[in-house]
């Protein structure tokens, strides 16, 4: 598999800067003839073949000079009198020995040696005579093969798993050694896909997939794999999320392709559109894959239709990310390290608050200073506000939010050696990672370890890979972030002794004063990951795999908050609380995996019919289990060890959750392609686990794909515009299951707080359904991927997703004696395309020069056809709580924003509102109208409809990467178009915003009516109302974020390097999230702010 | 190619075997169905997981006892303007605490089925052999008593008197745990569906230790305190109790024969109630329950509902106490359920039928009547009267209850028949204060308006028209129910 991964990133980067119809220029004046050809090698894209025996000719002299000649030209000049012959086959150039041999009758012995286009050999290839299939024999394990044919006319069939056949006629030439993977024509065909189980070839695959290199993701971005995929792919769509900005310890909310899944009650373990992860072969976490070293990932391919997740049955719905490592390769002992230095700033552009000034201004203009009733009041008043206008004269102005903030500095360092040789390949690895974010104690750190061990005894291969991962995540002491953004600017943070203020005028503490204390709120996990596997070439075409997976993982969480804390400043010494001031909760975690599986690949070639088929048997226990305790009374802060709690706190009880499941699956899959032109793949999983009804434990996945590649055909072949052409439409059925282990089944709890009469009762949780099943997903694609002027290639897809059997609550009668039960009821539509175009602008071979550029974009559309009571009677709850008076601020909170609504023939990302006819100029009221046109000025919920869609029409990414000498860059931009946002800052900070005790934007002062007649965009800044979701707060929402820079440049090449022991070295720099221009002005990172990641990296290879 | 033939099948034949069995996943947080019914005391646990549902404030604990019941029936006279029981005395189905309280019963009744349904379907299968002694006939009879019991008082509560229209459409008899939905009987159906229970139940009981008198057998600490389950007698009385509903004067008379002539429960002596010592003093007649549920949360809210003066207080005015107790009558004041079973307050009066003393016997504590022997006597008296007509008859078994009541006199032998139905209707409210039955009572006989006992000039004042006997069905039962269309 290594070989096949190598390769894959050797065609890759050969792609990059492919040259397909290279002109040649050489120049030479006494070099070796094998250093112009290294030459040669180094500026086109020609691989050069030959064995010792041709090596020793070329160490010959050589003088020439040519410019911009045909490779043949330069070649016949080149090896003109070295009784050298070539043979050019697209890239590949094999240079020989032109010895004739005797012809002779009967009997001829041919050998030879078989590699891939590294040269690495390949062991176990096949050797078959075409003429008659019983002669055959494999390569050893160096590659070499030896077979006997008959003199005349012999034709030899190398094939190879995975890779191009090739058939060589026996001429004269006795000795044959062959590459695979030649042809350029082929190129993409040798490219790999490789799904997790087993791994196609890109051009005769029908699937829809998308390959990363390592190298790709690294240049795409420095903050994790995701982040850099995001930036690659359209379909991979992170939500931004609001709160949590930058905060390094919270997990991406990842989608892909839309959302079908509705969770209201927490039925799913996790986000119910996240896509399933894959890990050299095993399903992973989201967190595993973000916490991992981007040095170590040879690759990650983004499965996206049914033709080619299917394969992974009920979990494949929400599409399949699948990340390799980078596994060791043969040669003497490498060490290679990766560093980098990352400082993380935070970015404070959203926020638009008003300066002591303004802000006292915007007080006056609320009224806050005057009481026309009470002489007496507001004599008061007016000495509160001379009080607060000396202290803005005196020049105080706070600027809260830089308080929690700082500069993160962060770093990064692995170290890996690997080497080896036939029998035995070796890599170790050490990872650490310092994620650290922009406010202040907040950071996650990683150590993580690997050991792989691949050991080949002919045609058995071993390999065991073991990796330990150690992380700590620690959260600011500082507390939410919008603690800081509402203090008023004109409080002074410290008093005239340089001491912290603790307390305001209208009671709020100061936030540093917490912050200052000591505190802890930690998580951290082991986890400790063990893959064997195992592969047993049995026959050239038939190979047995075996995989045994084992994820063990500890989790810990610890949140201190000690007595001193200002939450319980209330607390008087006298009172029986005041011992039990101080709080520790604990949780603890242990999680474990195994996973089994054997399979059987088999392929066969039959003239022009070529079919690969593999089997697998796949068998996976999970379980996993937690617990935690809260501790209270902790009277110092420096007490932070939960055993110094005074006790537990009352009436708590220790929490704890546990999950089981267990599944199998047997899995099918075959490619079929006739002439590499006419292409058909079909899946089939058969699927059980423990999570569905007890009628519906097992399930069945499918998927059917065909492909034509035109470019084939003989009226294309060789076409000088259109170079490559392959149409393809695939169907299959995925489902998905990340829900809870245990709501298929009837289960009974104990009641545990009372007895009748000493005897314990048992009472039933739940109205089990047995028919549970996982929700269905019915994909359609269709798409092409074409190749113009060998500069311009692009690929696009339309798809068409139906999610039925959602998983969802059903009301029931309530003499079924339980209000609801789970059923598979409700469907979604997700619809939609997307288009890849690269375009490689320029190509310079000589300067190594290269330009390509790079534009992506998908269009989403998502629909509700079928909804179930439960989501019905969730609407009617929610408006209820809008209707409703609510006068706690959770309840004005909860008012304030607007709600997701499921109705059918409606988005689920729809963004439900009152439509506003403005601000009254006369009351300064906001005017709405309600659904039949009228106007009023009561808000309703009976009046809401659909005023946007916070899901964009259009987004993608575009940017360009370039190459120039030893100097390399890449810059992406990602785009957004046609979307809608509710602006949440209008709403809480300008319009909500309580004026009268915090800070507000500073749209306050300038855009709230105030005088009876003016044209206001918000309403008076007089009046306190709710402000309930209404069409004037729903804006367009476009993006243009300039999301990542990268440079670097290559220092291999200098000759102080050459000198040194180094064989590679490189140096760069990325820039992340550099910036972006958006329609709409909000405030971003609520809870924690944004940030901008700059990074210097430098790679080093001896 | 053999090989490869072998060694397909043999991948194919490994995944087809795998066991379903391994799929079967036992959380540990809980107990899966069949692993609870795998055991005797697995059917024990779920057993009392239905009596400990029944205790649940929402249904027996309190609101179909003292509290919604027995405002309906027209006890509190005494309760604060805001106190919310004052809308369901007045029978305002719209208010919505009311109506909280209607539906709160309905899903708890309902909730509480379900589990005696998945307790009954699964005890069907079970093999009889593998259970203790005669816990297997104790267990089933006890469920399908339970299941009867919760019908009838549900078709009591939604079903139009039977007096009135025994084909109103009414409940669903639910028998299978199942998310589909039971039609609606009419209250005729239920009723019958009701007795057939009883009769499996009575099959089934035969065997309680209380027809021998207690004597327990093999599982000695499952069959103790027999009074606590819904043992035979309970459901001779539950079976009396229906018949007379149905005007089923003979078969109710011979059930409530059953319970007069056995042996194991008997009238409370006189010496544990009226012992001077208040907190050992015998209030509810705990010999005489024929079936309570064991509640230990009880104290708490006797103390919230009964001795404190506060807006829940369940209070009479001394007015109605004259009323009840005929306290104008010479010697009536004797009465033991006025002169123990009553606290005044403020003027005021509340029942202590529900007092939980401190120190107090366990032996008079923790139960909330559900049946009580003198009930037997009731429905024989009455049985005696409209089947037999024969008011000797029925005066002695009053008068029997009256003299364990410390009543001076027995009842004039020559008063008339509807006299005689005053004297019955008279013992129920006396006797089962804060036990709901009184509610019933005038249902059962459709009372078109409920008395008020007042003791003004020594009459009963009639005051509340009953709007409507009938409880409305909760609006989720008729919207996910589709009870529109039944």
């Amino acid at each position: 598999m290594s070989k096949k991964l190598c390769l894959l990133v050797v065609l890759l980067a050969t792609l990059a800067t492919a040259t397909l119809r290279a002109q040649v220029s050489v120049t030479a004046s006494g070099q070796t003839m094998a250093a112009v050809i290294s030459q040669i090698e180094q500026s086109t894209n020609y691989v050069f073949v030959f064995d010792e025996s041709v090596r020793s000719i070329l160490q010959q002299p050589v003088t020439l000079e040519l410019t911009d000649k045909p490779l043949t030209t330069v070649m016949d000049r080149l090896l003109q009198g070295t009784g050298l012959s070539y043979k050019v086959s697209d890239r590949q150039v094999m240079i020989y020995t032109a010895q004739r041999q005797p012809a002779s009758r009967g009997q001829v012995t041919v050998i030879g040696k078989v590699s891939d286009a590294q040269g690495d050999p390949l062991p176990g290839a096949t050797v078959v005579l075409k003429q008659n299939p019983t002669v055959n024999t494999i390569t050893n394990d160096v590659g070499n093969y030896e077979i006997k044919v008959p003199a005349e006319g012999a034709v030899l069939v190398f094939t190879f798993v995975g890779m191009m056949p090739r058939e060589i006629r026996v001429g004269r030439q006795h000795q044959l050694n062959v590459v695979l993977s030649d042809d350029v024509a082929h190129l993409k065909g040798v490219e790999v896909i490789g799904n997790g189980m087993f791994q196609r070839r890109s051009e005769t695959f029908t699937g829809s997939a998308a390959t990363f290199s390592g190298e790709q993701l690294r240049l795409s971005g420095s903050v994790n794999a995701l982040q850099s995929l995001k930036n690659l792919d359209p379909s991979f769509i992170i939500n931004e999320n609001v709160n949590m900005g930058s905060n390094p310890n919270t997990l991406p909310d990842v989608q892909f392709r839309g959302q079908s899944s509705i969770d209201l009650k927490g039925d799913y373990e996790t986000s119910p559109n996240l896509p399933l992860f894959i890990l050299n072969g095993f399903e992973t976490s989201l967190e595993k894959i973000v916490d991992m070293d981007m040095n170590l990932i040879q690759s990650i391919t983004i499965l996206k239709d049914a033709a080619a997740k299917a394969i992974y049955g009920s979990k494949a719905a929400n599409g399949v990310v699948v990340v390799e490592t980078v596994q060791p390769k043969q040669g003497r002992l490498r060490v290679s390290y990766n560093g980098s230095l990352e400082l993380t700033v935070p970015d404070l552009n959203s926020y638009n608050l008003t300066d002591a000034a303004g802000k006292l201004q915007a007080e006056v203009l609320a009224g806050k200073y005057t009481n026309q009733g009470n002489a007496y009041s507001q004599a008061q008043l007016t000495e509160q506000y001379n009080e607060l206008y000396k202290e803005v004269q005196r020049g105080v102005d706070s600027y809260w939010m830089s308080q929690p903030l700082r500069t993160g500095v962060g770093q990064r360092h692995s170290l890996m050696l690997d080497g080896g040789d036939q029998a035995m390949l070796y890599s170790a690895s050490l990872a650490y990672m310092n994620n650290v974010g922009v406010m202040k104690g907040s950071d996650r750190s990683t150590i993580s370890g690997n050991i792989t061990l691949s050991y080949r005894l002919k045609t058995l291969i071993f390999r065991n890979q073991l990796t330990i991962d150690d992380n700590t995540g620690t959260e600011s002491p500082y507390g939410s972030f919008s603690l800081y953004s509402r203090m008023n600017p004109y409080w002074r943070i410290h008093d005239e002794d340089g001491q912290l203020i603790r307390q305001y005028s209208n009671g709020t503490w100061n936030p540093l004063y917490d912050a200052g204390l000591n505190s802890k709120d930690q998580t951290k996990y082991t986890l400790i990951t063990e893959n064997f596997y195992t592969e047993w070439n049995v026959l050239p075409t038939l190979k047995l795999t075996g995989r045994v997976g084992l994820t063990v993982r500890k989790d810990k969480s610890d949140r201190f908050t000690p007595a001193t804390n200002s939450q319980y400043a209330q607390i008087l010494p006298s009172s029986e609380e005041y011992l039990t001031r101080g709080s520790y909760a604990q949780s603890h975690g242990q999680s474990r995996q195994v996973n089994a599986d054997l399979g059987v690949n088999w392929s066969l070639t039959r003239g022009k019919h070529l079919l690969f088929t593999n089997l697998q048997y796949s068998i996976e226990q999970a379980t996993s289990e937690t617990e935690s305790f809260t501790a209270i009374g902790f009277p110092s802060d420096r007490m932070d060890f939960i055993s110094f709690g005074g006790g537990y706190a009352t009436g708590s009880k220790p929490g704890g959750s546990e999950s089981t499941t267990r599944s199998l699956g047997i899995i099918g899959a075959a490619n079929y392609s006739y002439d590499d032109r006419y292409l058909a793949d079909v899946s089939y999983r058969l699927n059980a686990s423990s999570m569905f009804g007890s009628k519906n434990k097992w399930g069945s996945f499918w998927s059917a794909g065909i492909g034509w590649n035109l470019h084939h055909e003989s009226w294309l072949k060789g076409n000088k515009i259109l170079n490559y052409l392959k149409v393809r439409a695939s169907i299959g059925r995925t489902g998905s299951q990340n829900f809870n282990s245990y709501q298929a089944l009837s289960t009974y709890n104990y009641i545990t707080d009372r007895t009748y009469n000493g005897d314990m009762g048992v009472v039933l949780m739940a109205l089990a359904n047995p028919n549970l099943k996982w929700q269905r997903q019915l994909e359609r694609t269709v798409g092409f991927d074409i190749t113009l002027f060998n500069r311009l290639s692009g690929r696009f897809e339309y798809y068409n997703n139906l999610t039925d059997n959602l998983l969802t609550d059903v009301t029931l009668a309530p003499s079924s004696g339980f209000s609801s039960f789970k059923e598979n009821l409700g469907e979604t539509v997700n619809k939609g395309y997307e288009l890849t175009l690269n375009y490689r602008l320029l190509t310079l071979p000589q300067s190594r020069t290269t330009v390509n550029l790079f534009w992506n974009v998908s269009h989403n559309t998502n629909k509700i056809s079928e909804i179930s009571n439960a989501l019905k009677a969730y609407n009617e709850s929610q408006d209820a709580a809008y209707d409703s008076y609510d006068a706690t601020e959770e309840g004005k909170a909860r008012q304030r924003r607007v709600s997701t609504r499921y109705e059918e023939g409606q988005s689920m990302t729809a963004i439900w509102a009152v439509r506003s006819a403005g601000i009254d100029p006369t009351t300064g009221r906001e005017v709405f109208i309600k659904r039949d046109g009228t106007t009023t000025f009561e808000w309703s919920s009976a009046d809401q409809v659909v005023c946007g869609d916070s899901q964009a029409k259009y987004q993608g990414s575009f940017g360009l990467s370039a190459r120039w000498r030893q100097f390399e860059a890449n810059c992406s931009f990602s785009y957004k178009l046609g979307g809608q946002t509710y602006n949440s800052t209008l709403v809480d900070k300008v319009e909500n915003v309580d004026v009268l005790n915090w800070n507000v934007d500073s749209r306050v002062l300038t855009e709230r009516w105030n005088t009876p007649g003016q044209v206001a965009q918000f309403k008076s800044i007089m009046d306190t109302s709710t402000t309930k979701p209404t069409s004037r707060f729903v804006e367009d929402y476009d993006e243009l974020a300039f999301s990542v820079i990268t440079v670097g440049y290559d220092l291999s090449l200098l000759p102080l390097i050459k000198r040194s022991p180094f064989e590679y070295l490189k140096i760069s720099a990325t820039m992340n999230d550099v910036g972006w221009l958006s329609t709409v002005k909000k405030e971003w990172g609520l809870s924690y702010p944004r940030a901008r990641t700059f990074s210097l990296q430098l790679s080093a290879r001896f | 190619m053999k090989l490869q033939h072998i060694i397909l099948t043999m991948a194919l034949t490994m995944g087809l075997t795998a066991c379903n069995d391994w799929l079967d996943v036992s959380p540990k947080t809980q107990i899966k169905a069949d692993d609870n019914f795998s055991s005797e005391q697995g059917y024990k646990d779920a057993l009392t997981g239905v009596y400990l549902q029944l205790v649940s404030t929402s249904i027996y604990g309190q609101e179909l006892t003292y509290g919604m019941l027995d405002a309906m029936g027209q006890y509190y006279t005494g309760m604060a303007q805001n106190n919310t029981y004052q809308y369901d005395a007045a029978f305002d189905y719209k208010n919505s605490a009311v109506e909280g309280r209607i539906n709160g019963v309905w899903s708890k009744m309902y909730t509480t089925l379900a589990n005696d349904n998945e307790l009954i379907s699964r005890i069907d299968q079970a093999d009889p052999v593998s259970f203790t002694g005669r816990n297997y006939h104790l267990i089933r009879g006890e469920a399908y008593a339970l299941r009867a019991l919760l019908h009838f008082d549900l078709v009591r509560l939604w079903g139009k008197p039977y007096a009135d229209d025994p084909q109103h459409r009414c409940v669903p008899y639910v028998k299978t745990l199942t998310a589909d939905v039971t039609p609606l009987s009419t209250v005729a159906e239920a009723l019958e569906m009701c007795l057939s229970d009883l009769s499996v139940a009575a099959q089934e009981l035969a065997v309680d230790p209380v027809v021998a008198g207690n004597q327990t057998g093999a599982d000695e600490s499952y069959e103790r305190d027999r009074t606590y389950k819904m043992n035979y007698y309970a459901v001779c009385l539950l079976q009396a109790r229906i018949y007379l509903y149905m005007g089923r004067y003979a078969e109710a008379l011979e059930a409530a024969q059953r319970v007069i002539e056995q042996t194991y429960f008997h009238f409370t002596p006189d010496g544990e109630i009226n012992t001077a010592e208040s907190a050992q003093r015998n209030r509810i007649f705990t010999e005489e329950l024929v079936f309570a549920l064991y509640d230990t949360s009880l104290r708490q809210r006797y103390s919230t509902y009964f001795s404190s003066d506060n807006q829940s207080t369940l209070i009479m005015t001394e007015a109605s106490y004259q009323a009840i107790y005929e306290l104008f009558n010479a010697g009536f004041s004797g009465d033991y359920r006025y002169a123990y079973q009553t606290q005044e307050l403020d003027g005021k009066l509340y029942s202590t039928k529900l007092m939980q003393p401190n120190g107090g016997s366990t032996a008079y504590l923790f139960r909330i009547p559900m049946m009580r022997l003198t009930e037997t006597y009731y429905i024989a008296a009455e049985c005696q009267l409209k089947k037999n007509h024969d008011v000797g008859a029925a005066l002695q078994l009053l008068n029997t209850v009256r003299s364990h009541r410390n009543l001076p006199d027995p009842l004039n032998a020559q008063m008339t028949e509807q006299q005689a139905m005053d004297e019955v209707w008279k013992e129920y409210v006396k006797e089962f204060m804060c036990e709901g039955q009184l509610y019933y009572f005038y249902k059962r006989l459709n009372y078109s308006q409920i008395p008020i006992p007042t003791a003004v000039g020594n009459t009963v004042s009639y005051s509340y028209q009953v709007p409507d006997y009938v409880f409305p069905l909760p609006d989720d039962e008729i919207e996910y129910g589709g009870r529109n269309n039944e």
